[in-house]
C-alpha cells in the first residue's frame, strides 16, 4: 500500500513539474508552496507562466489520475465479478456505447465543446451495459457467461451503428476520430469538475463490496451456499463500475488497456485477494496514466501523442506476457 | 495505427501522409501518327493524345482524351472546372461542391469507396487525392486509368497539378492559363505583405484538438512565403505527415504573435478561445489578432487557394 501510495505521489510529481512549457522546478515548488494557506512567496512565475501550471498542467494530471484510477478499479471489479482475467470496464459496451452517443451528438452538428458530447457519451454508456443485462438475462439463471456473450454482441450492434452515423461526412469522421483515440491534452478544471462526483460514488461503491468480490472469486454456487446472492452483487458491482467507466470515457475519451493490465499487474506483485487488488488498483491506475499522460506530451514535445496509442504501445506487449503466463499455468 | 493516419489525413486541412515522391508529367515521346500534334487542344479532341502521366504510383499512359472522369476529390474537382475539364466528369464526390455544378453531377462516397459504384459509371479516368481503402489498386486491377494526386507539400507543386491535370484531361492550354493565374495572385500578395524584416510568429489551427500544419506542406509553405514564423516547426513530425498535434502548454509558452484557425467551419471562433483553460492570457487572444479562415477553402488546394492566401494577406495588414 506505501508502495503504491509512493508511486502516485512519484508519478504525480513528475506529472507537474515535466512538461513541454519549461518551467523550472524549483518555480514550480514555489508557486505550489504559495498556495498553500498562510504562505506567501513569488515564485518568479509570469502570470502566464502560472496560468500554463494551474490551469493546463496541474488539471491535466489530476484528470489522468482520475480516469486512470477509474478505470483501472473497474477493470479490477470486472474481473472479479466475471472470475474472467479478459474482462475491462468496455467488457459490457461502455465503449461502444460512448461511442455511439458521442457520435450522434457530432454528427447531429451539435456543440462538441461544452457538456453535450461528456453527456451524450455517458448516456450511450449506460445505456448499452442496461441494453446487454437485459439481453444477458433469459432463461432462468443468468450466469457471466451469457452476459458476456450478450455484452459482446451489443458492443458490435452499437459498433456498427456508430460506424454507419460517422461514415455520412468527413468531418463527422474527423472528430469522431479524434474523440476515439483520447483526448486529455485539451482538457481542464472544468472536466475534473464532470468526472469528480460519478469517479467518487464508483470507486466507494466498489471498495465497499471488495469482500463480497473475494467470496464470489471461489464460485457462484459456493457464494449462494455462503448465503451472498451472486446475481445481486454481480449486479451492483456492475452497475457502480458502469457509472464510473461511462463518466471516465465521457470526459477522455476511450483510453485502452488500463482497466486490463493495471489489475493484473497489482495481482501479480500483491496477490489475488480483491480486498487488495481493488483499493491498490485504484492508485496504481493513477500512477499509470499520469505517466503515460506524461509520455503522451513529452515524447514528441512540443507535439502530442494520443494517450490511446501510448496506453495500447505499453499495454499490448504486456497483455501478451499476461497470456502466455496464463497459458503456462494451464499446462 | 490507420486510424491514426486517417485522422492526421482528415485532420481540416482534409490532408494527409503528404507524398514526397514528386508527380511529374511527361509528354508523350510518340505523337498520334494520325494527327499533327498541335500545342492547343480542342475539347473533346484526342489531339495530343496519348500522353504520359506520372504520380506517385508509378507513370501511365492515357491512349485518348478522357471524356468519363470521376473526380473522388473536393480539391481536383474544383480544379478540373477550374481548367476547363468540366464537361468531361461524369461523376463527384460527395464532398466536391464547388463550384455549384459540381452538386449537380453523379455523386459517389470517397470515403466508403465502392469499386462496382464507380465501375457502373463507366469512367475512363478516376483522380483521387488519398489512397485510403486501396482505391488505386482496384481501379487498376479493373483496368480504369486512376490519377493519385497526393496534397502538395509546397505551392509549386500545387500549381504542378494543374498541368498534370491539364495534359490528362486535354486541356493544357487553358490548365497553363489557370496555373499562371493563381500563380500571380498569390506572389503578387507575398510580395506586398512580407513580414521577414520583422518576422511575427504564429499559430495555424487545424481543430480544437490543437492538431497544427508544419513548414511540409502547401499552408504551411504559404506562410513561410509571407516571412511569417511556424511555432509547429518546433515539433517533431515522426510519420512525416506535415499535420504535428501540439500541446496547449507549448502554445502558450511561445505566445505566437497571431493564431489563424482553420477550424472556424468547425465552430471555433476568436471568442470561443477565450474559454479555453489559461488561453486567455495569449497575447493574440488579448490583442485581438486571432484571425478565421474559410475552413473549406483552407483544407483544400486549388483555384480558390488565393482567397486563403488573401485573408492572411488582409490579417498582416490589419496589424501594420
Amino acid at each position: 500500500m506505501l508502495a503504491t501510495l509512493a508511486f502516485v505521489a512519484a508519478a504525480a510529481a513528475l506529472g507537474v513539474l515535466v512538461g513541454p512549457a519549461s518551467l523550472s522546478p524549483r518555480e514550480i515548488f514555489v508557486e505550489l508552496l504559495d498556495r498553500l494557506p498562510l504562505v506567501q512567496v513569488d515564485s518568479g512565475l509570469s502570470e502566464r507562466q502560472a496560468a500554463i501550471l494551474w490551469q493546463i498542467r496541474v488539471p491535466r494530471v489530476v484528470l489522468g489520475g482520475l480516469v486512470g484510477s477509474i478505470l483501472a478499479i473497474s477493470g479490477a471489479a470486472y474481473q472479479g465479478v466475471f472470475r474472467n482475467p479478459l474482462a475491462d470496464p468496455y467488457l459490457l459496451g461502455v465503449a461502444a456505447g460512448a461511442g455511439l452517443g458521442a457520435t450522434l451528438v457530432i454528427a447531429a452538428g451539435g456543440d462538441t465543446t461544452g457538456l453535450l458530447l461528456p453527456a451524450a457519451a455517458f448516456l450511450g454508456a449506460v445505456m448499452a451495459v442496461v441494453v446487454t443485462y437485459a439481453a444477458g438475462g433469459f432463461g432462468k439463471r443468468r450466469n457471466s457467461a451469457t452476459l458476456i456473450l450478450a455484452g459482446v454482441a451489443v458492443a458490435s450492434f452499437f459498433t456498427a451503428l456508430q460506424t454507419f452515423v460517422q461514415q455520412r461526412s468527413a468531418d463527422t469522421v474527423r472528430e469522431v476520430f479524434s474523440w476515439i483515440l483520447g483526448r486529455l491534452a485539451t482538457v481542464g478544471w472544468d472536466e475534473v469538475r464532470l468526472l469528480l462526483p460519478y469517479a467518487v460514488a464508483s470507486a466507494v461503491a466498489l471498495l465497499v463490496s471488495r469482500r463480497l468480490l473475494d467470496v464470489l472469486a471461489v464460485g457462484e454456487e459456493e457464494a449462494n451456499t455462503l448465503g451472498v446472492r451472486a446475481e445481486h452483487v454481480r449486479l451492483f458491482v456492475v452497475a457502480a463500475a458502469t457509472l464510473g467507466a461511462a463518466a471516465a470515457v465521457a470526459v477522455s475519451g476511450l483510453i485502452a488497456f488500463v482497466g486490463i493490465i493495471v489489475p493484473h499487474a497489482v495481482r501479480m506483485l500483491f496477490g489475488s485477494s480483491y480486498r487488495s487488488i481493488l483499493p491498490l488498483s485504484l492508485l496504481a491506475g493513477a500512477g499509470f496514466l499520469v505517466l503515460a499522460d506524461l509520455l503522451a506530451r513529452t515524447v514528441l514535445s512540443p507535439g502530442e501523442l494520443p494517450i490511446g496509442v501510448v496506453t495500447a504501445f505499453v499495454g499490448a506487449p504486456f497483455f501478451i506476457v499476461i497470456l502466455r503466463r496464463a497459458l503456462g499455468g494451464q499446462q | 495505427m490507420r486510424r491514426l493516419l486517417l485522422l492526421l489525413a482528415l485532420s481540416g486541412a482534409l490532408a494527409g501522409c503528404s507524398d514526397s515522391a514528386q508527380t511529374t508529367t511527361q509528354p508523350a515521346p510518340t505523337p498520334p501518327p494520325t494527327q499533327a500534334s498541335s500545342p492547343t487542344t480542342a475539347p473533346l479532341s484526342d489531339a495530343g493524345f496519348p500522353v504520359i502521366v506520372v504520380d506517385p504510383t508509378g507513370s501511365m499512359t492515357i491512349m485518348t482524351q478522357p471524356r468519363r472522369i470521376i473526380s473522388l476529390s473536393a480539391t481536383h474537382t474544383e480544379i478540373l472546372y477550374a481548367i476547363g475539364a468540366g464537361d468531361q466528369i461524369a461523376a463527384t464526390d460527395l464532398t466536391s461542391n464547388y463550384p455549384p455544378e459540381a452538386n449537380d453531377t453523379p455523386k459517389v462516397d470517397s470515403f466508403a469507396f465502392n469499386l462496382e459504384e464507380v465501375l457502373a459509371l463507366q469512367p475512363d479516368l478516376v483522380i483521387v487525392a488519398f489512397d485510403f481503402s486501396g482505391e488505386v489498386a482496384a481501379l487498376d486491377a479493373a483496368g480504369v486509368n486512376v490519377l493519385l494526386m497526393p496534397p502538395p507539400t509546397d505551392v509549386a507543386k500545387m500549381l504542378l497539378q494543374f498541368d498534370i491535370l491539364g495534359t490528362a484531361t486535354g486541356n493544357v492550354v487553358s490548365a497553363r492559363a489557370e496555373r499562371d493565374r493563381l500563380k500571380t495572385a498569390i506572389e503578387g500578395f507575398f510580395d506586398v505583405y512580407n513580414v521577414s524584416d520583422s518576422p511575427l510568429t504564429f499559430f495555424h489551427e487545424v481543430d480544437d484538438t490543437l492538431f497544427s500544419v508544419n513548414g511540409t506542406t502547401f499552408l504551411g509553405d504559404i506562410y513561410e512565403s509571407f516571412g511569417l514564423v511556424n511555432i509547429a516547426d518546433a515539433a517533431p513530425d515522426e510519420f512525416g505527415s506535415g499535420f504535428p498535434q501540439l500541446s496547449a502548454e507549448f502554445i502558450l509558452q511561445e505566445d505566437p504573435d497571431l493564431i489563424f484557425l482553420g477550424d472556424s467551419g468547425f465552430g471555433v471562433t476568436a471568442g470561443s478561445l477565450e474559454e479555453r483553460p489559461a488561453w486567455d492570457s495569449l497575447s493574440a487572444v488579448i490583442n485581438g489578432t486571432v484571425f478565421e479562415l474559410d475552413t473549406e477553402i483552407a483544407g483544400r488546394w486549388g483555384p480558390r487557394t488565393d482567397q486563403v492566401v488573401r485573408s492572411i494577406a488582409d490579417a498582416l495588414e490589419a496589424l501594420s
